[in-house]
């Protein structure tokens, strides 16, 4: 019966090496790409262009790429897009604008996020991602734009956020966020309201008397 | 030697009887051993093993699910596939099975390592325990299985280097180790395996160099090695392996040239050396291997020619050398190749004339030849009517499109952009029913876009983009129902924007730019709801901007510079949460910019410059990401510059030619009044406007006539030549 099973294994072998065989060498950024779409639940097929047997992702719908065919936009928003993210996303190293809003995406915020050195701007509001904010989005020192409102996001907002100068707009409101709001760098000049609706998220911090014992982690 | 063998024989009798009368007493212990390793078993769902008791009567396992005896009533064989075992071996029993033949645990979760006393079961001919969750090294015992003959351990988490003790098995026939982590080099000791006909290595971490000594191994049939990490040249030695079948190394480092002797290969039928480091000419000796059915070289550093004797590889039906740097032309010798199937070709520095005698291949399914240096015109190409991916852009190709492309229905993905094709499209192209994407963009084809790409029904991506089209956008588009991106720009399009494109709910892309596109934007393209991007520039557009225009939260790209739209710019605009460019430069809009474009929150470029907009900017402006990058020059604006993050640097190139903006910026007067929050224009200021109105007016139309010189006069001649 293993011979049979054998068979089959060298059977499915031969045909997928064909397979990988028409892929080329295989675009990394292709490759990330397809990890996510095999990732995620995709019941309005937005996805359907992403074929890994093309040579790079820029023909693939809702991504954009350079001149140099790098990867720099993906447009996912309001795809009705469900499962999580993948750390291959942290590939992409060209990426600005990663919009994934208004969908149903769970699990978290890949730590990997944070090697996206030319993000502009980071859209994952309207999901259901939970876990905590990683501290590494702190190393996304082009961003612009962060909008994580509207999930299930606990623990505390990463200080490391506040070392990014270019951060324009910040909106973590509607998740179970704990622990003091920043209020140093780019964080002079976020309104109060893009923090409302975390219970646990304490008032901002004053300065040298801000409360480390918070129970929030 | 016995003194008295009739004494000694009445001795054994007792013992014969023994044996005869009780057979199951033989097994009774072996029963008991594997009870013992049951034992270890964590609970599991498992009716599958309750015949694992202890038997009453006869003591023997025989009857047991998965227990297979010989006549003798010793276990020979244990067959427990897709079990749900939860165990290790280390209570297997080794020791206790000594007929034991045949172990197949594939499909288990069995955990733990493979103990030495592996070693013990010296009559083992069959062992199978792949996809399982086993760990730790492969004991160097398991040398000691000299019966063996397959050795199954695929898919577990093995790690560690192959023990050179494996070369010992000389009866192994199937070696599969793939999908494990074993890292270090495949031993020379493999050489001794005689028998070896299937060898498994592949996705592991396997380094080092392919030993020489596996010339030796006359009986493989097929070699998996692919996915590793080996180095060094492919050993020539290989060319000795009479029987072998397949070859697959894809995906290593392999380097230096491939040996020539791998011609010598008769039974050959695939070959892969795809995705490694192989330099050097591909050997024109590969053509004596005439059973290949599939040559993979892809994804290499190989150059020179592709050599004319391949075209005496009459069984090949996948040929596939992209991504390497061989030149000179195409041998016309691949023409008779007719089981052709896939050709890629693709990414080389390929030249010359593609050949006619490409055109005798009927099966061809995948013809991928882009990023070459090819010229000359294409010859009839989609005989047999099986084509389905057809790329060639990105080379020098010239003259028309030969009539076979025309009728061929079977396309699904075309791209000949980038080239210099010419000929009149209308007459190039026909239906596809199956074409789902076509590029044509970057040639010299002229003529009309005829009504049959809107029959070619599943058209998703239609890029005809840098051509010299003329005529008018037919409204047959809008039958185009599954269309996706659309991109007609700089071409010499006429006419109106057909109110039917709105009918295309799909789409995601529209780029129109530099045409000579007039009439009104439809109203009908409000009603995209997931259009991403539109770019309607540099055009000669008229009207207004629709009310509910656009209407989709997703757009990021909204650019309809260089018309002539006028009256105002529509306060829906604010709707666009997502939208980072705005460029509405280079029109005769109207009225004063709506407050609403203070909601724009992404936004990351705003040009409203080279207009007639009036009134104060609106203090909403504050609210913009403060990177954003304005221009409002050349309108009739007045009042002062607001606070606030977006005007903070602001140079005095992106302000100037207003009316009569006043702030603290250099260049600009600073304002003589205290601040006027945005209002209609009071009393007091009316007898200003009087007089600069026509004063800006006069200035305006001085800079419109400085860019559209011919604006009168190409309107006449326009609607001459689209009225249809």
């Amino acid at each position: 019966m293993a011979v049979r099973d054998l068979l089959l294994f060298v059977a499915v072998t031969v045909i997928s090496s064909s397979l990988m065989a028409l892929t080329a060498r295989g675009n990394s950024e292709g490759d990330a790409l397809y990890v996510l779409r095999r990732t995620l639940s995709d019941p309005d097929n937005v996805l359907q262009s992403w074929d890994p047997n093309l040579v790079n992702p820029c023909t693939w719908f809702h991504v954009t790429c350079n001149q140099d065919s790098q990867v720099t936009r993906l447009d996912l928003g309001n795809s009705n897009l469900s499962g999580h993210l993948v750390p291959e996303l942290g590939k992409l190293e060209h990426l600005q604008y990663l919009e994934l809003y208004k969908n149903n995406i769970q699990g978290k915020i890949p730590a990997e996020l944070g090697n996206l050195k030319n993000l502009i701007s980071l859209d994952l509001y309207n999901n259901n991602i939970s876990g905590t904010i990683p501290p590494s989005l702190g190393n996304l020192k082009s961003l612009v734009f962060l909008r994580l409102n509207d999930n299930k996001l606990t623990g505390p907002i990463p200080r490391t956020l506040v070392g990014i100068s270019s951060l324009k707009v910040v909106d973590v409101s509607n998740n179970n966020l704990c622990g003091p709001i920043p209020t140093t760098g780019p964080f002079e000049h976020i309104p109060l309201e893009n923090f409302e609706n975390n219970p646990r998220l304490e008032g901002p911090e004053l300065q040298g008397l801000a409360g480390y014992d918070t129970n929030c982690s | 030697m016995l003194k008295y063998p009739i004494f000694t024989f009445f001795l054994f009798l007792p013992f014969l009887f023994f044996v005869c009368l009780k057979p199951a007493s033989a097994s009774f212990p072996e029963a008991n051993a594997l009870l013992i390793w049951k034992a270890t078993f964590k609970k599991e769902n498992n009716s599958i093993l309750t015949s694992w008791t202890h038997p009453k009567a006869s003591g023997s396992p025989c009857n047991w699910f998965g227990v297979f005896c010989s006549i003798d009533g010793s276990v020979n064989s244990l067959n427990l596939t897709n079990a749900n075992i939860n165990a290790t071996f280390y209570k297997f029993p080794f020791s206790s099975l000594p007929n034991l033949a045949s172990i197949d645990f594939f499909i288990n979760r069995l955990f733990g390592t493979i103990p030495p006393q592996i070693g013990k079961l010296s009559k083992l001919v069959y062992l199978d325990i792949s996809k399982n969750q086993l760990t730790g090294t492969i004991p160097s015992e398991i040398g000691r299985l000299t019966s063996l003959r397959t050795l199954h351990l695929v898919e577990n988490q093995f790690n560690g280097s192959i023990p050179s003790e494996i070369g010992q098995l000389v009866s192994l026939s199937e070696l599969a180790l793939y999908s494990n982590k074993f890292d270090g080099s495949i031993p020379v000791s493999f050489g001794n395996l005689r028998n070896l006909t299937f060898l498994y290595l592949y996705n592991n971490s396997l380094s080092g160099f392919m030993p020489p000594e596996m010339g030796n191994l006359i009986n493989l049939v097929e070699v998996f090695m692919y996915t590793n990490m080996l180095t060094g040249p492919i050993p020539p030695t290989l060319g000795n392996l009479n029987k072998l079948q397949i070859l697959d190394l894809f995906e290593n480092q392999l380097s230096g040239s491939i040996p020539p002797e791998l011609g010598k290969l008769k039974s050959l039928e695939i070959l892969s050396l795809a995705n490694n480091n192989l330099t050097g000419l591909i050997p024109a000796s590969l053509g004596e291997a005439t059973g290949l059915i599939t040559l993979h070289l892809y994804a290499n550093n190989l150059s020179g020619p592709i050599p004319r004797e391949l075209g005496n590889l009459k069984s090949l039906s996948d040929l596939e050398l992209s991504e390497n740097k061989l030149t000179g032309p195409i041998p016309a010798s691949l023409g008779d190749l007719s089981n052709l199937e896939y050709v890629f070709l693709r990414q080389n520095q390929l030249s010359g004339p593609i050949p006619s005698e490409l055109g005798k291949l009927k099966k061809l399914v995948f013809l991928e030849m882009d990023e070459n240096q090819f010229s000359g015109h294409l010859p009839e190409l989609c005989s047999g009517g099986l084509i389905k991916r057809f790329t060639l852009s990105n080379n020098r190709l010239s003259g028309p499109i030969p009539e076979s492309l025309k009728t061929c229905s079977s396309l699904t993905r075309a791209r000949f952009d980038h080239n210099k094709f010419s000929g009149n499209l209308s007459k190039e192209f026909g239906v596809y029913p199956n074409l789902t994407f076509m590029d044509l963009s970057d040639n010299k084809f002229y003529g009309e876009l005829s009504d049959n790409w809107g029959s070619s029904k599943r058209l998703e991506t239609l890029k005809i983009a840098k051509n010299n089209l003329s005529g008018s956008i037919p409204p047959d588009f809008g039958n185009l129902n599954q269309i996706q991106i659309l991109n007609l720009s700089s071409n010499q399009l006429c006419g109106g924007i057909p109110k039917e494109i709105g009918k295309l709910v799909l789409l995601l892309k529209i780029d129109l730019n530099d045409n000579r596109l007039s009439g009104n934007i439809p109203h009908e393209l409000g009603s995209f709801s997931s259009l991403n991007y539109l770019d309607l520039s540099r055009n000669r557009l008229t009207g207004p901007i629709p009310k509910n225009f656009p209407n989709s939260e997703q757009l990021f790209h909204l650019n309809l510079s260089y018309n002539f739209l006028s009256q105002t710019i529509p306060v829906q605009i604010g709707k666009l949460t997502h939208l980072a460019a705005l460029d509405m430069s280079s029109n005769s809009l109207t009225g004063e910019i709506p407050y609403e474009i203070g909601f724009l929150s992404s936004l990351g470029m705003l040009n409203l410059s080279h207009n007639r907009l009036s009134g104060f900017i609106p203090e909403s402006f504050q609210k913009l990401p403060g990177s954003v990058d304005i221009d409002i020059s050349y309108n009739e604006l007045e009042g002062h510059i607001p606070n606030g993050k977006p005007f903070q640097n602001v140079s005095i190139e992106k302000l100037r030619g207003n009316k009569g903006l006043c702030g603290n910026i250099a260049g600009l007067q600073p304002c003589k009044v205290p601040p006027i929050k945005n209002h209609k224009i009071g009393k007091g200021h009316k007898l200003i406007l009087i007089v600069a109105i026509p004063l800006i007016g006069g200035t305006s139309t001085s800079i419109c006539t400085r860019w559209h010189p011919d604006h009168v006069r190409t309107q006449k001649e326009e609607f001459k030549r689209c009225r249809r």
